[in-house]
C-alpha cells in the first residue's frame, strides 16, 4: 500500500530533479525564458479556471433567476387574476395563505429574492388597476415588503432612497408619508422630486407644504412630474395655487401660475395681474400667457404698462395675450408693433390683430403694401385663408 | 377564438395571457412589433391586443399593418400614453379600442368580449 502511494511522489521528485539538472546545465538567459514560460503557463491556466468558474456561476445564477421569475409570475398572476368574485372565498384565501407561506419559507428569506419580487409587484401595479392593483398592494403589505422599503429610506445611497420613495408612493403606503416628507427638501435633485411627488400622493393634509419651503429651482422636468401627479388628484384636493404667488422662489411662482391655468382657477386673475409687476421676467411671461388664456379683459392696461421694459420673449407673450384678451382700443398699439423692425414681434402683433375680426383684418390689409422689411409678407401670410 | 397579444414586458404579457386564457381564448404571444407583424401575416386572428411602445415596430405600425392584412380583425391598443393626439392617431389608423395603463384586467376582459361579439 505504502509503495503504491510513494509512486507519484517519486515520479514528481524525478521530474523536479530533471528540471533542476537541466536548468543548471543551461545559460542564464535560457533559464529566465524557461521560468517566464512556466509562469505564463501557470497564469494562463489560473485565468482559464477563473473564467470557467465565473461562467458556471453566472449560468447558475441566470438559471436560478429564471426559475425564480417563473415562480413569481405564477404566484402573482395566479393571485391577481383569479376571478374577482372568488377573491374573498374561504377556499381562495386558504390556498393563498398556503402559497404565501411556501414562498416566505423557501424564497423570501434572501434579500435579493425579495428585491426581485418587489420589482415584479411594482411593474404589475403600474400596469393594472382595479381589484388586481388592490390585491397586489395587499400582498406587498402581507409579505412585509413595505417595511423593507421604509428601511431603505435610511440608506446612505440617495439612489436606493429615491427608488424606495417611488415604490412606496406607487403602492400607496401612507405609513411612510412622514419619513418621505423629510426628504422633500433634500439636496439631491432626483430624490427631492421623488419625495415631493410621493408627498402629494401620500399626504392627506399639507401635501403641498414643500412649495412654501423649496429654495431650489423647479426645473421644467420637475414641474412636469409634479403637474402629472396633481392632475390625478380629486378636485377637492387641488389647492388654490395663488397662495404661493408670493414665494421668493421664482420657479415655484412660475409653476403655480401654470397650475392656475391647468385647473382653471379664474378667481386668481387679479393676483395674476399683480404678478405682472414681478421683478422676474420668467414670472411676468408666465402670468401674461395665463391672463391671455383666461381672456382676462381687465388685464390689458397692466399688460401694456409692462410691455416697454419687457424682454423680447415676454413681449411676444404679451402680444399673444393681448390678441386673446385685449379690447379694440389696443388695435393702434398692435399696428405700431406690426411696423417694428423685429420680425418676431411684428408677426405676433399681426397674429393678435387677426384675432380682432374685421377691424384687425382691415389693419392688416392696410399694411399689405408696407415698404418696411417683412411687414407685407407677414400681412399676406396672415390674410391667406388657406392657412 | 384566437387572440394575439403583443407586449414587450415579459411579466405583463404573461399576466395578460393568463387572464385571457382563463376567459377561454386561444392565445398567441409576441414580444415585439416585428414578431407581431410576422404573426399577423402568418395566421388569422379573431382579435389583436398590442402595446404601443414596442421594440422594432411600434403599436401604431402594428395597427396599420393589421388593417392592411386582416381588415376585419379588431385591435385593442394598450398604452401608458393618454395624450389626445396619440389616441386619435391610433383610432385614425383603425384601432377599435384604446386602453390607458393602468387598466383593470376585468375591464379588458369585457372589452375583448364586446369586440369579439360584434
Amino acid at each position: 500500500m505504502s509503495s503504491v502511494l510513494a509512486q507519484p511522489n517519486e515520479a514528481s521528485a524525478s521530474v523536479v530533479s530533471f528540471i533542476e539538472k537541466e536548468l543548471e546545465a543551461t545559460d542564464l538567459l535560457i533559464k529566465i525564458c524557461i521560468v517566464l514560460i512556466i509562469l505564463f503557463i501557470v497564469l494562463f491556466i489560473s485565468f482559464f479556471i477563473t473564467l470557467m468558474v465565473a461562467r458556471t456561476t453566472h449560468r447558475h445564477r441566470d438559471h436560478y433567476e429564471k426559475s425564480l421569475k417563473e415562480k413569481y409570475e405564477l404566484l402573482l398572476t395566479g393571485i391577481i387574476f383569479n376571478d374577482e368574485d372568488d377573491l374573498e372565498t374561504e377556499e381562495f384565501l386558504e390556498s393563498k395563505k398556503r402559497v404565501i407561506s411556501h414562498f416566505k419559507k423557501h424564497y423570501l428569506h434572501l434579500r435579493k429574492n425579495r428585491a426581485y419580487l418587489r420589482e415584479h409587484i411594482l411593474l404589475l401595479h403600474k400596469n393594472f388597476a382595479g381589484t388586481a392593483a388592490d390585491v397586489l398592494r395587499k400582498l406587498y403589505i402581507e409579505l412585509k415588503l413595505d417595511k423593507e422599503a421604509i428601511r431603505e429610506l435610511n440608506s446612505p445611497d440617495w439612489g436606493i432612497q429615491a427608488n424606495a420613495v417611488k415604490e412606496l408612493a406607487q403602492l400607496g403606503i401612507t405609513a411612510a408619508a412622514k419619513k418621505i416628507k423629510r426628504r422633500t427638501q433634500h439636496e439631491n435633485h432626483t430624490l427631492r422630486i421623488e419625495a415631493q411627488v410621493a408627498s402629494i400622493i401620500l399626504e392627506t393634509k399639507d401635501r403641498f407644504s414643500f412649495l412654501g419651503k423649496d429654495k431650489n429651482v423647479l426645473t421644467e422636468w420637475h414641474q412636469l412630474n409634479l403637474s402629472q401627479v396633481i392632475d390625478k388628484l380629486d378636485a377637492e384636493d387641488i389647492p388654490q395655487f395663488k397662495q404661493w404667488f408670493s414665494s421668493t422662489n421664482d420657479s415655484v411662482v412660475q409653476f403655480c401660475i401654470k397650475m392656475t391655468l391647468q385647473f382653471d382657477q379664474f378667481e386668481s386673475t387679479n393676483d395674476l395681474i399683480n404678478l405682472l409687476k414681478h421683478p422676474s421676467q420668467l414670472v411676468v411671461g408666465e402670468a401674461a400667457k395665463v391672463l391671455g388664456e383666461f381672456g382676462a379683459t381687465d388685464a390689458d392696461v397692466a399688460l401694456l404698462n409692462v410691455y416697454r421694459d419687457a424682454e423680447n420673449w415676454v413681449k411676444i407673450r404679451i402680444l399673444n395675450a393681448l390678441g386673446k384678451c385685449g379690447t379694440h382700443e389696443i388695435i393702434p398699439f398692435l399696428q405700431q408693433q406690426l411696423l417694428q423692425n423685429d420680425i418676431d414681434i411684428a408677426f405676433e402683433a399681426g397674429k393678435a390683430l387677426r384675432l380682432f375680426g374685421n377691424e384687425g383684418i382691415d389693419t392688416l390689409k392696410a399694411n399689405l403694401s408696407s415698404p418696411l422689411y417683412g411687414v407685407s409678407n407677414i400681412c399676406q401670410h396672415l390674410l391667406d385663408e388657406r392657412i | 377564438m384566437k387572440v394575439l397579444i403583443i407586449e414587450d414586458e415579459d411579466l405583463v404579457r404573461k399576466a395578460l395571457e393568463f387572464r385571457l386564457k382563463k376567459d377561454g381564448y386561444d392565445i398567441t404571444t409576441c414580444r415585439d412589433g416585428r414578431e407581431g407583424i410576422v404573426a399577423i401575416h402568418a395566421e388569422k386572428f379573431d382579435l389583436v391586443l398590442t402595446d404601443l411602445m414596442l421594440p422594432y415596430n411600434n403599436g401604431l405600425e402594428v395597427v396599420a399593418k393589421l388593417k392592411e392584412v386582416q381588415k376585419t380583425t379588431p385591435i385593442i391598443v394598450l398604452s401608458n400614453i393618454g395624450l389626445e393626439n396619440v389616441v386619435l392617431d391610433a383610432f385614425n389608423l383603425g384601432a377599435d379600442d384604446y386602453m390607458t395603463k393602468p387598466f383593470s384586467p376585468k375591464e379588458l376582459s369585457v372589452r375583448v368580449k364586446r369586440l369579439l361579439n360584434k
